[in-house]
């Protein structure tokens, strides 16, 4: 957890806070001597986790509103940091805010340059920050944090006076939308309650007078005046303060300020140095004037808190989700564990009723396999027995082929398994689901016949075979082979024509279960 | 903002923590997501589980009648011969009286060694057979069919004919036996028997 830590830095002394939950918390006050700035060096090392603030009360400010060309990004940066080098020569704490743009076609931009303008008051705290290598958020002024109170508070108005009271001064700040367009610190002589009131009746009327006098503000123009004051210290300061046409003075009760910013330690007297560090801790402004030299801890510390915000984040998340899967998972198991006594109850069903089935030594599953493959092997218990009676039928219209051999086979060739399937020569392919049957015999004619004659009567035997659809016939050899790709022989021998013809034919069956 | 190395030093125990929480935490996230991932496979195979028992019981009453249907069609296989070891000396006796009942003129044969067609491991019980090649001289092809019609009836075995080559003897072979043809088959005879090792249940 990161502590913010407030450092109060006024013309005599620095004094530092710790801000815990609305509380402010004294944990020291540094003089600006050799031996005391060792001392807040050693109090900064003391805490390395610690984010500081600086909040600066000195006179030595300054502010200058300016108006620059429209530009973005490094232009308007660079434009920036000469003007402000310009105005404000030697200091390195300085700043600009944006008023915003005139509505003319150049779109001028208004800028408000201020600046804490003498170091040498920063320097002896700034090295001691850097020595110790503390994270410095930011230096504030306290003119800045003026205009944070009133919106606050409520107080929008356009224009008005802020002045408060500090440990030796008065802080007295001009506001105009929201920012200081000037501000200055009077001395605090005589701080009894009459001597403050007298002051700040007195103060308000000549910041007046110099802001008329600097055509800050119209002569004629009412501004109300906002006085931050102990409750007891109020009714002094309202009787001192007496309202004018320019001036309206409004006492703000700094306990009742307290209250409304949350801030759980209220002052014991009108100094206004709690409310602000508060203000301070709990809604810095944006703009501050340490540069980036300063600030270079606090990015360093920023980075590691980021790295470890970061682990927690994923560590974080991987948490919520694990816890969710391992919900899952318990509802999954759960489940199962159901599923799997649900199971065993129907197994234990199935099982009383199987027991009723007929008992013969062989369990249910291992019975359906059996008979299964059974019946499958009696769809392979064939006989030649139908090929046979085909073949005669063909034969009988076909006297003139005779048979002189048949070769049946089922499924394959001979000597193979059952169901593999081999290719038959010059036929159809043979599988476990046809029977092939090989038939090799001779036409014969009569001496008188023609080879064409011959051919005819062995193609209608063929055409008689094919009569059948299941029957897909091949020749393997024709009996008079006129094959293109073949020699053929022959002469005018007259036993030629009476020579047997011999022939082979294959026909490939499929067997219907 | 510029890092510089003495930065470095500053910011590694940092990033060391953050890498270690990251990693614990991607670790975390996959140990219950392996852990999810198990129990859900898991509830799978027992609804899985669940569903196929639930459907067997559901199939209770029909299957009642199958596995009477199927014990019979069992018991027949026993009565046939076709269940147990092979009974060789029945074949061959029955081969001789086939040959004599049908007149064939002549017979050889010879019976393989038996051979598994498969194991049906689950079921305990092995098909096994034995290739017969037998030659026969026919008056007609009518013999070879009768006697492979009753080799497949009466065979205490499952007969299952592979193939059958069947030639007309030249004149010159035909002898005093009158045979006209010759045939050559060869087929399977199977036979079941509980697979070696399985125990009766």
């Amino acid at each position: 957890m990161i502590t913010r830590r407030l450092l109060y830095l006024d013309t005599q002394r620095l004094a530092a806070y710790a801000w815990r939950r609305g509380k402010l918390q004294a944990e020291g006050v540094f003089e600006n001597r050799a031996d005391e700035l060792a001392h807040f060096t050693d109090y900064l090392r003391a805490h390395p986790g610690s984010h500081f603030r600086l909040l600066v009360n000195v006179g030595d400010e300054g502010y200058e509103v300016e108006t620059i060309p429209f530009l973005q990004g490094g232009d308007r940066q660079a434009l920036i940091t000469r003007k402000l080098g310009q105005h404000f020569l030697g200091t390195p704490l300085s700043t600009a805010i944006s008023l915003g743009y005139e509505k003319t076609k150049r779109k001028n931009e208004k800028l408000l340059l201020s600046a804490l303008t003498n170091p040498a008051v920063f320097d002896p705290w700034l090295k001691c920050l850097k020595d110790a290598e503390a994270a410095l958020a930011g230096v504030y002024s306290q003119a800045q944090l003026g205009s944070r109170l009133l919106a606050k508070l409520g107080k929008t108005d356009k224009r008005a006076l802020l002045l408060t009271c500090q440990d030796h001064s008065i802080r007295e700040s001009y506001l105009v939308d929201g920012n200081a367009l000037f501000s200055r610190m009077a001395p605090l002589a005589d701080r009894s309650i009459a001597g403050i009131a007298s002051r700040l009746a007195s103060e308000a009327v000549k910041l007046h007078q110099y802001l008329v006098g600097r055509r800050m503000v119209a002569r004629s123009e009412s501004l109300p005046v906002y006085v931050l004051a102990h409750p007891l210290a109020a009714a002094t300061i309202r009787q001192a303060c007496i309202d004018t046409p320019s001036l309206r003075f409004e006492i703000l009760d700094n306990h009742h300020v307290a209250q409304r910013l949350g801030l759980a330690t209220p002052p014991d007297d009108s100094r206004s140095e709690p409310i602000f560090l508060h203000l301070l801790a709990t809604s810095a402004p944006r703009q501050q004037f340490a540069k980036a030299v300063h600030r270079h801890d606090y990015r360093i510390s920023q980075i590691r808190y980021g790295l470890l915000g970061l682990g927690a984040v994923a560590l974080y998340c991987c948490v919520l989700f694990a816890i969710k899967q391992l919900y899952d998972t318990y509802d999954l198991r759960r489940e199962a564990q159901t599923l799997a006594i649900t199971e065993q109850e129907l197994d234990w069903r199935y099982r009383e009723i199987a027991a009723t089935f007929p008992q013969i030594g062989i369990d249910n599953e291992a019975l359906r396999r059996v008979t299964n493959r059974e019946s499958e092997l009696l769809r392979q218990q064939r006989t030649p027995d139908k090929a046979f009676r085909i073949l005669s039928g063909a034969l009988n219209d076909a006297p003139n082929i005779q048979v002189d051999a048949i070769d049946w086979v089922l499924g394959g060739e001979p000597g193979q398994p059952a169901g593999t399937a081999a290719p038959a020569k010059g036929g159809p392919r043979l599988d476990s689901h046809v029977e092939a049957v090989t038939l090799r015999g001779t036409v014969r004619r009569g001496p008188a016949s023609t080879p064409r004659q011959t051919l005819e009567t062995f193609e209608h035997f063929v055409e008689l075979l094919r009569v059948d659809r299941d029957n897909d016939v091949g020749v393997l050899q024709q009996p008079i082979d006129i094959e293109s790709g073949r020699a053929l022989r022959g002469g005018d021998v007259d036993d030629e024509n009476s020579r047997p013809r011999n022939y082979a034919v294959q026909i490939v069956r499929k067997l219907t279960p | 903002m510029k890092i510089e190395p003495r930065d470095i030093g500053k910011l590694r125990w940092h990033a060391l923590l953050a890498v270690a929480l990251v990693a614990a935490a991607t670790a975390l996230a996959l140990w219950s997501m392996g852990n999810e991932r198990k129990a859900r496979s898991e509830r799978d195979a027992m609804a899985g589980r669940k569903a196929q028992t639930e459907q067997r019981l559901r199939q209770v009453r029909t299957e009642e009648e199958e596995i009477k249907e199927r014990t019979q069609r069992f018991q027949q296989m026993e009565l046939a011969g076709i269940i147990g070891p092979e009974l060789r000396l029945d074949w061959t006796e029955l081969l001789r009286d086939l040959q004599r009942q049908l007149r064939l003129p002549g017979m050889t044969y010879e019976f393989g060694p038996q051979m598994a067609i498969e194991t049906v491991e689950a079921a305990g019980y092995a098909y096994h057979s034995s290739q017969l090649k037998i030659q026969l001289r026919l008056l007609h092809e009518g013999d070879l069919l009768n006697f492979l019609e009753r080799l497949q009836k009466e065979a205490k075995a499952m007969v299952l004919v592979r193939n059958c080559k069947v030639w007309r003897l030249p004149p010159t072979a035909v002898a005093t036996d009158a045979a006209q043809l010759a045939a050559e088959c060869t087929m399977e005879w199977v036979t079941l028997r509980r697979a070696s090792g399985a125990g009766r249940p």
